[in-house]
């Protein structure tokens, strides 16, 4: 059975400023949406809200995940739930080396600390498996393999910072994936190297939301959906056609379209 | 009761004499009795000590409750071991005990008293401060550490000092000599025996150290008394022509720490690296000061300081560079760092620069705040729970500093009092 993640009439304030103004949304494992938006529209202010950023406050409306109303929950209870975010601006922490905070982390999602008693065996079985597996995942993602012990992303060009989370997805395996404007900032040969990762986990275990600006990821993702997302709203909604139709018109069409909305509700 | 200020000269005489001291040392204890009669307690900007009455403390006792050595070394270390202000052994295995001297203070002053002479309140004046002079005055014990030419000592000498009975005092006077082309690891531990406990113990140390031309030390310290203890730190080092000096220091416990490390560069070429880090916690009150002083061309010095803390713990980290005129082309860098946990702890970093030449380098950062909340939400969204979050951030935050660490036994152990600290 299809994981369903349920954005119902969402409203999201940030410090008393409405940015979310009912959005409505279902995104199921085995497809990939895509939301596109000019600046401004409050698309990044989903992604954080979805994933339950403490400053981005739900004044109204639900987010079901798997059945169940998430609004209340932990980011890290929404994690393990299997809820990811490929941030937009990933933060750099010193001192944690990526391969070692990853372990960590994907010991967390299982519900495992990271002392407390364990097999030490299959401890260290599960561990040179971890090692194996991230090796493959850098890899895809054509990283060096001494990123594993480098800082978390500190002193990670922009790009090896968006693929690095790309890398983190893999390991974390998530059901439900937010890029948030993965692709911004990348050159094009690696929008390709993140494109075909993400078509990598497709199936029917997988579903990603996309954030972006531009069409160029969505030319190798192929995107079931697409949104097009106006001042707090989704404002249009269709396939991968939609996408070409906004190269050709850009927004103005439906941001007019918006505001006709608004005067007529 | 007898109280430090009516100890009259006589009985530090009667003292010194029954401890067979010579006359130049009963002359410098005389002269300590008398700064310590007059100088206030030290304070600083950030520092009033309130609470501590050194008259409550005993200076006398001597006793090692029963600790056996076993408890804390083997046979076949290089070992100095004092509880309280009793030692407990000083021993030094062979071949070892043929190459180097490695003897308690009073059997220093017993079997050594020309060469302890050159050294011995040669850069530390009984008269710099209040527990300066009481160290110089009262102190029971401590060690001297001799290490002649072109020897190298694969194995560090342990230096442990362990406070048992409250009111006690514990006050040492360490010599380390380091003569040229010599390579030598030092490493203090400072523990509780009860570390839950909250004394009031008094604990003050000077320690003296000179480094001969080419000389290498690494001085590896970790301090974990417990939340009662008073501790008056003051180390000195005097660093000749293209030796190097590692200090690296941790501070976990007391319950007021007042420390001062200066680094000497004497001669060119000279090289000093001092690393501290400390995690404080409760009320603990931290007063650290780090002061290097380049005096010949061509030296080349670096001050890390690093503190995390946590509930209503303070600390103030100074930095200090001092470049005397002839320290051309010099370098000198530090770094003062603080991570608040929390509302109500607090950390201040103030450094000083004091450049008379003028082809030098010599800069300095410092940088000071909570946790990022950002950094938090990141590390959660990837299913890390609060705690662990502010924890990974946290070690994260000491681990560049740690990893300097030249002594892998203290940096292991760091992280161990760390991990002890965060789950009591």
């Amino acid at each position: 059975m299809a994981s369903v993640l349920e954005i119902k009439d969402l409203h999201v304030s940030v410090e008393g400023k409405e940015i979310l103004k009912g959005l409505t949304l279902t995104v199921k494992t085995g497809e990939v949406h895509s939301i596109m938006g000019p600046n401004g529209s409050g698309k990044s202010t989903l992604a954080l809200a979805l994933m339950g950023h403490p400053k981005y406050e739900v004044t109204h409306g639900e987010i079901l995940f798997k059945g169940r109303n998430i609004v209340e929950l932990e980011p890290d209870e929404r994690a393990r739930l299997g809820l990811f975010l490929a941030f937009q601006y990933p933060l750099e922490i010193q001192g944690v080396p990526l391969g070692r905070f990853l372990w960590a982390a994907k010991k967390a999602m299982m519900g495992q600390g990271t002392d407390g008693p364990t097999d030490k065996k299959a401890d260290a079985k599960a561990l040179s498996q971890f090692r194996q597996e991230l090796q493959e995942k850098m890899k895809l993602l054509k990283m060096d393999e001494s990123f594993a012990q480098r800082y978390l992303n500190v002193g990670f060009s922009g790009g090896e910072k968006k693929r690095a989370e790309i890398v983190q997805m893999h390991i974390l395996k998530p059901e439900i994936a937010i890029l948030d404007e993965t692709d911004s900032g990348l050159d094009i040969d690696s929008v390709k190297i993140v494109a075909e990762a993400v078509n990598q986990l497709r199936g029917p275990d997988f579903g990603a939301l996309v954030i972006t600006h531009y069409q160029r990821i969505l030319n190798f993702l192929k995107p079931d959906y697409v949104h097009v997302m106006i001042d707090g709203r989704i404002v249009r909604s269709g396939d991968e056609s939609l996408v070409h139709e906004l190269e050709a018109k850009g927004y103005d069409w439906l941001v007019n379209g918006a505001n006709n909305a608004k005067v007529i509700q | 009761m007898r109280t430090l200020l009516s100890l009259s000269v006589d009985q530090i005489i009667k003292q010194s004499s029954e401890r067979r001291e010579p006359d130049w040392l009963v002359r410098k204890r005389v002269e300590a009795l008398a700064a310590l009669q007059k100088l206030p307690m030290p304070e600083s900007r950030y520092t009033k000590i309130r609470e501590l009455d050194l008259d409550a403390f005993d200076f006398a006792k001597q006793n090692a409750h029963g600790a056996r050595v076993s408890e804390f070394a083997t046979e076949r270390e290089a070992v100095h071991i004092q509880i309280d202000a009793k030692v407990l052994t000083t021993q030094v295995p062979e071949p070892l005990s043929n190459k180097i001297i490695f003897c308690d203070m009073a059997t220093a002053v017993r079997e050594h008293p020309e060469l302890l002479q050159k050294y011995l309140f040669g850069i530390i004046s009984p008269q710099e401060d209040k527990m300066t002079a009481l160290v110089g005055a009262l102190a029971q014990n401590g060690i001297f550490i001799y290490i002649p030419k072109e020897t190298v000592l694969e194995e560090p000498l342990r230096l442990v000092y362990l406070l048992d009975e409250p009111s006690v005092a514990a006050l040492a006077h360490q010599v380390i000599v380091v003569e040229s082309g010599s390579l030598v690891t030092v490493l203090e531990e400072a523990y509780a025996k009860h570390p839950q406990e909250i004394g009031p113990h008094l604990h003050g140390a000077i320690t003296e150290v000179y480094l001969g031309d080419g000389a290498q030390m690494k001085f590896g310290a970790l301090q974990n008394w417990n939340e009662g203890t008073f501790s008056f730190v003051r180390r000195r080092a005097h660093v000749e022509r293209d030796a190097k000096l590692h200090w690296t220091i941790g501070w976990l416990g007391g319950r007021l720490t007042m420390s001062h490390v200066e680094s000497r560069l004497v001669g060119p070429g000279a090289e000093m690296e001092d690393i501290q880090v400390l995690f404080g916690r409760h009320k603990q009150h931290f007063d650290l000061t780090s002061s290097l002083r380049n005096m010949a061309p061509h030296v080349k010095g670096e001050i890390h300081m690093k503190g995390v803390m946590k509930d209503q713990a303070r600390a103030v980290m100074y930095g200090f560079i001092r470049v005397d005129p002839v320290a051309q082309q010099s370098n000198s860098y530090q770094l003062a760092q603080g991570l608040l946990l929390n509302d109500g702890a607090h950390c201040d970093a103030i450094p000083g620069l004091e450049i008379e030449a003028n082809d030098v380098r010599a800069t300095h950062g410092a940088s000071i705040g909570p946790i990022d909340e950002e950094q938090i939400f990141y590390l959660m969204s990837r299913g890390f729970d609060r705690e662990q979050a502010k924890r990974t951030i946290v070690e994260g935050f000491l681990t560049p500093t740690l990893e300097q660490i030249p002594i892998a036994g203290v940096r292991e152990r760091f992280h161990a009092f760390i991990e002890q600290k965060w789950n009591e």
